[in-house]
């Protein structure tokens, strides 16, 4: 089967994020650009992804991976992504409750809305996500991979909350994949993981490893979900399936053509 | 000391809200947690990380104005959110290490 798969999308639970990116929205969106599988990533919470699995079983052929950008405490994002609702939400809490209490102020940090699958709202989050977690990478690397998700580090060169900029260097881990930034694509059409150092305009010579780079929308609007994604040969859809084709190389990164 | 202080003393205004800013004391860091636990109110940040988050959480804290430093560029939706935020923002092209130095003298003068 071909997958064609935005696991980097922000919700209306992302404080940085647009109202109107409500779980519903969001797969609809998809659905309707074609894409089949997705992600719903908010800053250090989980908390939007019983919607989209409510949402994602009323589709056959639609799939999603539970999870979210995780802040770690040297201050970089990372993409932590589970199959399993359940182990999702395990490792929400566990973020959640070592996330530092700032308190929200809608006005001024943005809304922190959890919605429901009828776009109706739940609640709204008292602290505030935009904040590092007490979590260093490493720690995270390991908690999320003893609860058989996986961590890819997003936007990686990017000069905010991208690892290369905040350490100098990626840690070496035995990755998945990395994310490298749509920024770094959209002037160029790029056919695997391995040419896209020549054509974007950012210097990532610091990495001489033979990592799988992918690309996700990072998107805070409607209008940007699925604007770059990653067309994944596999078997069928399963997390190991994903890591295998990542793995070996069995994907495309695709640039949404305007 | 004012944000016309540090102007006079070399540090290029980038978004002033008002020279008359009185600045009490001043942090130098990296890390926005960290500038998040031990910030103080009416102080400046001395920083390298010029992007709109650090206007975010210096808005939170309490903090009037950020020295951006090595003559890092500044971002547009950094100085938009600045000026809603009401926080100026200078830079230099001298180091934290050195900008600390300049800055504690204006403050402390010599003690």
């Amino acid at each position: 089967m071909i997958l064609k798969a935005d696991f980097h999308i922000h919700s209306c639970l992302s404080p940085c994020a647009s109202l109107t990116m409500s779980p519903k929205k969001i797969v609809e969106v998809a659905k309707d650009i074609g894409l089949n599988a997705i992600a719903i990533t908010d800053h250090n919470s989980s908390k939007n992804n019983l919607a989209l699995k409510n949402l994602s079983q009323k589709y056959k052929d639609f799939y999603c991976l539970f999870g979210m950008e995780l802040t770690v405490s040297e201050e970089f994002h990372t993409l932590c992504l589970f199959e399993n609702f359940e182990t999702a939400m395990k490792f929400d809490e566990i973020i959640y409750n070592s996330l530092p209490y700032v308190k929200n102020i809608p006005e001024k940090m943005g809304s922190e809305v959890i919605v429901d699958e009828n776009d109706y709202v739940v609640s709204e989050l008292d602290k505030y996500l935009g904040i590092a977690s007490t979590y260093s990478f490493e720690t995270a690397y390991n908690l999320v991979n003893s609860l058989g998700g996986i961590c890819i580090p997003s936007h990686i060169e990017r000069d905010f909350y991208g690892v290369l900029y905040q350490l100098g260097y990626l840690p070496q881990f035995d990755y998945v994949a990395c994310e490298v930034a749509y920024s770094s694509f959209k002037n160029s059409y790029l056919k695997n993981g391995k040419t896209i150092f020549k054509s974007c305009d950012i210097s990532i010579d610091k990495i001489k490893t033979d990592e799988n780079f992918i690309s996700n929308s990072d998107s805070h609007n409607p209008e940007d979900i699925g604007r770059i994604y990653n067309e994944i040969e596999l078997k069928e859809f399963s997390l190991e399936e994903l890591k295998k084709a990542f793995k070996q190389k069995n994907y495309e990164i695709v640039l949404k053509k305007f | 000391m004012t944000i016309k202080d540090l102007i006079d003393n070399g540090f290029e205004p980038v978004l002033v809200i008002s020279e008359n800013t009185e600045i009490k004391t001043a942090y130098t860091s990296d890390l926005l947690s960290d500038v998040l636990a031990n910030g103080k109110e009416d102080s400046l940040l001395i920083t390298i990380q010029a992007h709109k988050n650090t206007v975010a959480v210096s808005s939170i804290v309490g903090i009037k104005a950020i020295i951006i430093c090595n003559n890092r560029r500044i971002p547009d939706d950094m100085k938009q959110l600045a000026l809603n935020e009401k926080v100026s923002i200078l830079r230099t092209k001298d180091d934290q290490f050195k900008t600390s130095y300049i800055v504690y003298k204006l403050i402390y003068g010599n003690e």
